[in-house]
């Protein structure tokens, strides 16, 4: 009885063993890019910060690497109701160190809801699916006043489903997970990491509503202070307290004029001020040119206002140039932020940079 | 009595125009045993892969055929109303954000009817001149 067990189980082997090859093949190679450059245009301004995410940021001097990355996606169907997924993203502010950003298995439910399991993007912003995927928006980046938080990716699941109400579509995604990010000195432990998000379409109109909560640990390795007395060691305490994370967003594409905009609201524990960001951006499309005007702003112990103008130009198939120019002011009083204390401070920096997008 | 006839003639002459100015005519063709109902509306969301299903519940799986085609062009501009770039842009965004891919592409309407007339899940378009009894027109543009 025993015998016949395991040999149905190695028959049952041979046979996976025989097949894989076959849907092997059925695996899709996808991927985009953007080679960006950037500098402040005064020379004494302060860091003009590009992305959050991979920490890019310029400086005086022209920048070729701080927003330059390249992304491949594989597709691999293993069978009718499941893919999995691998993206490898390399970015020029992280030295080009080959990171994997998306890596799960979703499962086909039904023709409108789909399950993954694995590494995804968080989907905290509208543009939070497609963040470095330049090609599919106007700016060279979403507004940094509003993409601030430094993390982009949650390992856990998610559901999502999208349906139909007559003319009204309804997409719906559901998620927890969980995520340790390891920056050098500091680590964050993301625990209980959930959220829903859905999001309303109406012909020409989209609204999007995001209600999201974690708990945020943060451990300081020990360093190194100089002080009169000599150089003493300092181990901060860890600590960890949850996050409300609120965002609402409004979008139209009425013909050529394109409207977005989106607000966040994030309650943090730990901090007495909430912190508030939004940004309202109208652009018009003219042939293959794309103009854009763009008011972003952040307010908790910080308070930073942009107003950024660019031009985007489709002058080629599949790729596409941009023009950008941003005027931030920035402000504060000191005080505490989740990455430690400000000391009280005010400039204004303008950044310009140029980006060229592609995808394959 | 004159102005009376030139006034038949006029109308007569514009209600011939729109005949005469889309002299190609194309169709929307899905199985013939399905029954759901269709608009231009929801067939472009099928199309934009928004709607994944048939107003009957069942899984719509949309068929576009490769440029250049005087059909994909005429169907992008009347029902899906986008321009090329916009297109780009638009597939950019669903295709890398995980969300969907665009519709499978085939070289000509030969192989749309084909594929609409043994899947009763495949929604096409063809010239109105290439519809057969193996499949049902349900849109024309």
């Amino acid at each position: 009885m025993r015998a016949c067990r395991i040999y149905a189980f190695l028959c049952s082997l041979l046979l996976l063993l025989h097949l894989t090859p076959l849907y092997a093949n059925d695996i899709q190679f996808t991927g985009f890019g953007t080679a960006a450059i950037g500098t402040l245009l005064g020379n004494d301004d302060e860091p003009f910060v590009a992305d959050p995410v991979s920490g890019g940021v310029y400086d005086g001097e022209i920048r070729f690497d701080q927003e330059s990355m390249v992304a491949v996606r594989a597709i691999a169907q293993v069978n009718e109701q499941i893919n999995a997924v691998v993206q490898i993203t390399a970015k020029g502010a992280q030295h080009y160190e080959a990171a994997i950003e998306w890596a799960y298995v979703e499962y086909q439910l039904n023709p409108e809801t789909k399950v993954t399991a694995g590494r995804y993007r968080l989907p905290l912003y509208f543009y939070s699916d497609f963040l470095d995927t330049g090609f599919a928006y106007h700016w060279i980046r979403p507004p940094t006043d509003l993409y601030s938080i430094p993390v982009s990716t949650l390992t856990g699941v998610n559901v999502r489903n999208t349906h139909y109400f007559g003319s009204v579509g309804l997409s719906t995604q559901i998620w927890y997970g969980a995520e340790k990010d390891d920056a050098g000195d500091v680590v964050a432990d993301i625990t209980k990491s959930q959220g829903i998000n859905l999001l309303l379409e109406y012909d020409w109109l989209r609204f999007r509503l995001v209600h999201h909560t974690l708990q945020l640990g943060i451990e300081i390795l020990p360093f190194i202070v100089d002080t009169p007395f000599g150089l003493i060691q300092v181990s901060p305490e860890p600590f960890k307290h949850g996050i409300t994370f609120q965002s609402a967003a409004f979008m139209a594409d009425w013909g050529n004029f394109i409207w977005r905009s989106e607000y966040t609201n994030i309650d943090n524990e730990g901090n007495e001020d909430e912190e508030d960001s939004a940004y309202g951006s109208i652009a018009y499309r003219i042939g293959d040119w794309t103009p854009h005007y763009t008011y972003s702003y952040f307010k908790g112990v910080e308070e930073r206002q942009t107003h950024t103008l660019g031009v985007r130009w489709d002058f080629a198939m599949n790729t596409s140039l941009k023009f950008e120019y941003a005027n931030q002011h920035y402000e504060t009083d000191g005080g505490d932020t989740l990455v430690g204390p400000v000391d009280a401070g005010e400039y204004r920096t303008e950044a310009l940079s140029i980006a060229l997008d592609f995808i394959f | 009595m004159k102005s009376k006839l030139i006034n038949k003639l006029v109308l007569a002459i514009l209600m011939l125009m729109p005949l005469a100015v889309s002299a190609q005519e194309y169709s929307v063709i899905v199985h013939p045993s399905n029954e759901a109902a269709f608009d231009s509306e929801e067939v472009k969301r099928i199309f934009l892969v928004k709607q994944k299903t048939f107003s009957n519940g069942k899984q719509a799986l949309p068929v576009s055929i490769k440029p250049p085609s005087d059909k994909r062009d005429a169907f992008h501009s009347k029902i899906l109303e986008k321009t090329d770039s916009q297109l780009r842009t638009y597939w950019a965004m669903l295709v890398f954000s995980g969300k969907a891919v665009p519709a499978k592409e085939v070289e000509n309407e030969r192989e749309v009817v084909e594929l609409v007339a043994t899947n009763p899940n495949v929604i096409g378009y063809v010239s109105s001149s290439a519809v057969n009894e193996q499949v049902k027109q349900v849109l024309n543009f």
